[in-house]
């Protein structure tokens, strides 16, 4: 662990707020990538990571130095980002037919494609979209975060079998209906 | 080449189980319409999914966070590195020995809760047993003494046996029927 975070650590250890708020600002980026690429919604990425590090705060006598922070603070981010899917599962999806032909058709005028936070949200809400939530955890960890084989074991709790696992199928299920819409899309030209 | 083993190649190359295309796979996309559309569907998925991937969100006002959630923890208290060392001591902490602790005491309130409803009963019923004897035969110094030093302390319960023979003989009979 760096020297600084071990003294902000400590420091956060005894009470100290002002430590705390160091944190936050160094972490809130990281932590606000992940619960973005888990929801696709900016909204309720900042509102998983502002609970998020209230939870972390009250919990961090839980806090054991010897695992990575950032390991620590992941998994509570996606625990709270599993939470917040749960309860938007009856939000509509704009279906991936409407938004891929939009997207591509940037790309095939030469532009190359730049997605803003609502495009990318739509996206990945689209095809992550019926992903059974170990597939969508472990995709996002993986895939979406480029996080490490052993992060993701660390962060999900998963073991290593069940984490390919999941990971082949979430991959396979977004390929397929991807491949799928694509191909109708050529038909149709 | 048959379209199946060519779509079966393409998967294959996709997903990085073929290093590259075999030439007769790619002889049979440039003459068969499907087969290049799906190559070209999983290329552009391919695509799609590298710029979700690559795409780095953007925290807005961030600063604008920070005083959210430093706001929001308000009189929340972090548990402190003074209060996070505060353990039981010693033996104290073995799991076992506290499970242990517990199941003796629970034992031990039954036992001595019985006991004591046992002995409360039996002073209730002599009590009755008392109240039934008639105060004529009983001396009223007699009486006064038998209530205020009870039963067995009764000093002069010599006198009172020679006096009340038969008063006693009933009060045995009783008590050694409860």
């Amino acid at each position: 662990m760096p020297f600084i975070l071990q003294k902000i650590i400590q420091k956060i250890q005894k009470g100290d707020k002002n430590a705390f708020r160091m944190l936050v600002e160094k972490y809130q980026q990281t932590a606000f990538r992940l619960a973005f690429r888990m929801l696709g919604d900016e909204d309720e990425a900042r509102d998983v990571v502002q609970d998020s590090f209230i939870r972390i705060w009250e919990k961090f006598n839980t806090y054991n130095d010897k695992e990575k922070f950032t390991s620590w603070m992941y998994r509570i981010v996606s625990n709270r980002a599993i939470d917040s899917i749960r309860a938007l599962k009856r939000r509509p999806v704009i279906s991936l037919e409407k938004l891929i032909p939009e997207t591509l058709a940037t790309r095939e005028n030469g532009i190359d494609i730049v997605l803003e936070n609502r495009e990318a949200g739509e996206l990945i809400r689209s095809i992550t979209s019926g992903l059974p939530e170990k597939q969508q955890l472990v995709f996002s960890l993986r895939d979406l975060q480029g996080l490490s084989p052993k992060e993701v074991q660390d962060i999900s709790g998963m073991a290593e079998t069940a984490i390919k696992s999941n990971l082949y199928h979430a991959r396979k299920t977004i390929r397929e209906k991807l491949t799928g819409i694509l191909t109708f899309e050529k038909k149709l030209l | 080449m048959k379209c199946e083993i060519a779509i079966q190649n393409i998967d294959q190359y996709f997903n990085k189980e073929l290093g590259e295309l075999d030439p007769e796979t790619t002889q049979h996309l440039a003459g068969c319409m499907d087969c290049n559309m799906h190559f070209m569907a999983r290329k552009k998925a391919k695509e799609l999914v590298t710029n979700i991937i690559d795409f780095e969100p953007v925290l807005n006002d961030s600063s604008g966070l920070t005083d959210d959630i430093m706001m929001a923890l308000g009189d929340a208290s972090a548990v402190t590195e003074t209060n996070k060392n505060i353990k039981p001591a010693g033996i104290f902490q073995n799991v076992f020995f506290r499970w242990s602790l517990s199941a003796a005491a629970i034992i031990l309130f039954a036992l001595f809760g019985f006991e004591q409803y046992l002995v409360l009963d039996k002073i209730n019923r002599l009590e009755t047993q008392y109240q039934n004897i008639p105060e004529a035969k009983f001396g009223r110094q007699d009486m006064n003494t038998f209530n205020s030093w009870g039963i067995r302390k009764l000093r002069n319960i010599n006198h009172l046996k020679a006096n009340n023979k038969e008063l006693f003989e009933k009060i045995n009979s009783v008590t050694n029927n409860i």
